[in-house]
């Protein structure tokens, strides 16, 4: 099947970026990102983030040493935290696995936006919450759920980047599961 | 053995707050990201001692770190490699530290 939408082709060839130039991101570019953010699917339109856009170097650097899946320096991190508040007025009992769906959703959004302007992330969920929250002075009612590194990526070396493929055949039953 | 003090205050706070956060992350990450982990801390800390310009020792500190660094993401690419580098390290590190005790006593 053949498209001229190039949403397909988007998602293909977004990469994890982990080694940024020192270029930084315009805050036209960083606000379109944040625009897509508010078009994410959410569950029952619950709209449960708020965002913390970082881009001073200091202070990416202080989210960084108590981020231990963080490895580049990016010169954008936009921390996306789940409103405890927004869950109590939408009647959400528990921070639970629909609210990480959000979260990801939300995520996902936000890095083919970046990739259509030509700019690289990185996921990143390897975080010390606490020093998160002390780092950033968070209220008591956010809970930093996910970190978007975000920057101009650095070319990869001959032969990166990439990486293993399942196939369909390898991941998909149609139908049903088949029984043993 | 060095005496010498090359570790700066600051690296040293930065070194503390990546293996804080580390434990905490380590309560619900995959166990095998404990020792890249610690690969990772040991490496910030060779790298540390080399940002201080140590005048003795520094082939150690350079080899040790680009041991490390070179073989950390192997954690990614080959798990088998990467417990074989992080099981054979302390081996290479012990003997440092032999040689050092052997050249005090020597001495």
């Amino acid at each position: 099947m053949s498209s001229d939408r190039p949403v397909y082709e988007s998602i293909r060839s977004r990469r994890a970026v982990r080694d940024f130039t020192d270029e930084p991101v315009s805050r036209g570019a960083l606000e379109r990102i944040l625009r897509a953010a508010r078009w994410a699917p959410s569950a029952g339109n619950r709209r449960l983030h708020k965002f913390v856009a970082l881009e001073d170097a200091q202070a990416i650097a202080r989210i960084k040493a108590i981020s231990p899946g963080m490895f580049g320096e990016p010169p954008v991190l936009i921390v996306i935290c789940t409103d405890a508040e927004q869950l109590a007025r939408e009647n959400v009992k528990d921070h639970d696995t629909s609210t990480m769906v959000d979260v990801g959703t939300t995520a996902m959004c936000m890095m083919l936006a970046a990739h259509e302007l030509g700019l690289g992330t990185c996921p990143t969920t390897s975080f010390s919450a606490g020093g998160v929250r002390g780092a950033l002075n968070l209220p008591d009612h956010l809970t930093p759920d996910f970190m978007l590194q975000v920057g101009h990526a650095k070319p990869l070396p001959p032969g990166g980047g990439g990486g293993t493929k399942l196939t369909i055949d390898e991941i998909t039953h149609w139908g049903a599961y088949p029984s043993d | 053995m060095s005496d010498q003090a090359v570790i700066s205050e600051s690296d040293a706070l930065r070194i503390l707050a990546y293996l804080t956060a580390s434990a905490d992350t380590q309560l619900f990450e995959p166990d095998i990201y404990g020792p890249f982990r610690l690969v990772e801390a040991a490496s910030q800390l060779a790298g540390a001692v080399l940002d201080g310009e140590p005048t003795e020792n520094r082939e150690f500190w350079e080899g040790v770190r680009s041991s490390l660094e070179d073989n950390k993401f192997r954690v990614i690419w080959d798990r088998p490699g990467f417990r074989e580098f992080v099981r054979e390290t302390p081996r290479e590190v012990a003997g440092e530290l032999t040689r050092r005790d052997n050249d005090r006593t020597s001495a």
